[in-house]
């Protein structure tokens, strides 16, 4: 698309510079990094953190946004809440499953009755 | 027109029934993500946004302000009692407020935190309503030139002002800019980024965006602790601070609300900045620096003013320029767009019911809130004890529907879940969310005046240095990027920051 001339920006002009200051910066703290003190301070990101848990919610959600337009937003939502409470702390199946049920219900009523937001349906017709 | 008559006016559309309801709802609602942990004002006024949509404009904005202001309140709420901040601007409060907790003064905490805030949000209103119009009768002297430099201004104050690497800022600011590019250009109207997708062909979108950096990412860095919140378990008791507690909190109130408003109108600043300054000057006025963090009422008095002065005075530059002063004002300059108005100087003479209508709705959202935090403080002591395991999946669910009902359509979803993602590592590597939404709002502004401006000065960038204050803001903002890479100034920077952290 071509940054144009001085005289006459072109539609490429301000991402060619964004990009540019952007590459700049990127190997400055790059540099930074591995320069200097702090680079002895190396800390664990991961280590300590039940980061398998936000993975899971992640890869639920990612599901989520795949079949909502398959199953509709009422059987989708009910199952990732299902598996949303589930996944945190060890939850009976009787509170996740009633929570869920709850849920689901309670924002159909409000977003696509009250508000008016018209949700997908699945094949099943709801 | 006599400003007398236009603050009637704005009161006569501020106190309609429905307004009055919208008013009490946004406040509400910015009370309960206040209290509740993981999602702060910017994710749930872009997950409501969609709400609006069927509303008129002056109804939406009061109700999203409210959201606000009502945050500020309720993050307080939090930092007091659990020592865990609702939201980024009552931080600094966790020091002093949980300290006066444990010594059982949570009362007097919570009562000087609510009288505060009021105090301040009252005269930061009031600010609003004067300053607003002679700026926008200055700003219309503005070229595109003076916006350009004006938004590199705020840019990098926002940098500047940021916690940790100015660098690391910066680039997010850029990575901003590029991802508002994406879509069609708005002189040329030619496709840009679009990787031929036609869903791509207007943008990104504001809301999947905010959504994903400041919903789903918090959800999942909060999900990742595995931390205990106990609730401090007392009676709280006695909410009307006594006389001597009063009498030292009237200095911090009044320079909190000063440090606030003031750090509110400059581009860059903003509620949490001004909480963690007016902290710092409280502890450097103090005649026993050293007993600050061990419960000392006016660490909890300024800095909560300050953040609640900060809201009145960032509605300046956008009601008045149609440049957002923060995150928030970010997400609301959206919203006012999604409605058809053109946030900037004309605004005030084209919809002045909705600017009246907004400033006045805030005199009344304040006492609302007084109201909703004193009396009824046990019912959010209440709603803070909801399990996170309970609340997390309702957040989620929130943010998919609110992502999904924006357009109708499942992309919308995806795009504010690799966001998430990306808020996810942004957190875990020091990146800050705050310059990348506020570029990408800034973005397309930006660019049309910068390429006006070369139209303008046919191809010279002096143009930017030419005009006074033009050359104004650019020199600073020069000055403050300089000051990054001279080493003795940087080391200030830094000792700033840890005086404040």
């Amino acid at each position: 698309m071509g940054i144009g001339k001085v005289n006459a920006p072109g539609p490429g002009l301000i991402p060619f510079g964004a990009g540019a200051l952007l590459i700049l910066f990127s190997l400055a703290t790059v540099f930074e990094a591995n320069s200097g003190k702090k680079a002895k301070e190396r800390y664990h990101l991961f280590r300590g953190k039940r980061w398998r848990t936000a993975l899971l919610v992640l890869i639920t959600l990612f599901a989520y946004a795949l079949v909502l337009d398959v199953l509709g937003f009422i059987m989708t939502s009910f199952v990732t809440l299902t598996v949303l409470f589930k996944i945190s702390e060890r939850q009976s199946w009787k509170i996740a499953l009633g929570a869920s049920v709850l849920t689901t219900g309670f924002s159909y009523f409000l977003f696509d009755y009250l508000l008016k937001c018209t949700f997908p349906r699945g094949f099943l017709g709801f | 027109m006599d400003l007398f008559s236009v603050i009637l006016g704005g009161f006569g559309t501020s106190l309609s029934l429905a307004n009055l309801l919208y008013c009490f709802g946004g406040v509400l609602i910015g009370t309960l993500i206040g209290v509740l942990p993981g999602i702060g004002p910017v994710g749930t006024i872009s997950l409501l946004l969609p709400v609006t949509f069927h509303l008129n404009p002056v109804s939406a904005i009061i109700m999203l302000a409210g959201i606000y202001y009502g945050a500020m309140y309720g993050g307080s709420t939090t930092s007091i009692l659990v020592n865990i901040p609702g939201e980024a601007a009552s931080v600094i409060t966790c020091l002093d407020g949980y300290q006066m907790a444990r010594k059982g003064r949570a009362g007097a905490a919570l009562g000087i935190s609510a009288f505060g805030s009021f105090i301040a949000g009252t005269i930061g209103v009031i600010g609003l309503m004067f300053l607003a119009h002679p700026m926008a009768k200055f700003a219309l002297k503005f070229g595109p030139p003076e916006y350009f430099s004006l938004m590199c201004l705020g840019l990098t104050i926002l940098t500047y002002l940021g916690r940790g690497s100015m660098l690391k800022a910066l680039s997010m600011a850029l990575v901003g800019l590029l991802l508002s590019y994406i879509g069609i250009d708005v002189i040329t109207g030619r496709p840009r980024f679009t990787m031929d997708m036609v869903t791509l062909m207007d943008g990104v979108g504001l809301v999947p965006i905010a959504m994903g950096i400041f919903g789903i990412s918090e959800v999942l860095i909060n999900l990742e602790e595995v931390v205990k919140r106990d609730i401090f378990e007392t009676k709280i008791k006695g909410l009307l601070p006594n006389r001597e507690e009063w009498r030292r909190s009237t200095g911090p109130i009044l320079r909190g609300t000063l440090i606030g408003f003031f750090l509110g109108v400059l581009p860059g600043g903003g509620a949490a900045i001004s909480s963690f300054i007016s902290y710092g000057m409280e502890k450097k006025l103090s005649r026993h620096p050293q007993r600050f963090g061990t419960g000392m009422i006016e660490g909890v008095a300024g800095p909560e003013s300050a953040n609640n002065a900060a809201v009145g005075g960032s509605f300046i530059p956008l009601f008045t320029l149609g440049i957002p002063a923060n995150v928030v004002m970010a997400v609301l300059l959206g919203a006012l767009m999604i409605h058809g108005m053109i946030p900037g100087p004309t605004l005030l003479a084209e919809h002045p019911e909705v600017f009246w209508g907004t400033v006045t709705s805030m005199y009344l959202g304040n006492a609302f809130l007084l109201l909703l935090n004193l009396p009824l403080i046990g019912i959010w002591v209440k709603v803070l004890k909801v399990p996170y395991k309970i609340l997390f999946p309702l957040i989620i669910l929130f943010c998919l529907i609110g992502a999904y009902s924006l357009n109708n359509r499942t992309f919308d979803v995806v795009i504010m879940l690799i966001f998430g993602v990306a808020g996810y590592l942004m957190r875990k590597f020091g990146y800050e969310g705050a310059p990348l939404l506020l570029a990408y709002v800034l973005g397309p502004m930006m660019e049309q005046a910068l390429r006006q401006s070369l139209l303008i000065s046919y191809g010279s960038f002096t143009i930017f240095f030419t005009r006074p204050i033009s050359a104004a803001s650019m020199g600073i903002a020069l000055a403050l990027i300089g000051s990054y890479f001279l080493p003795f100034l940087r080391k200030r920077r830094l000792d700033l920051q840890e005086e404040t952290a």
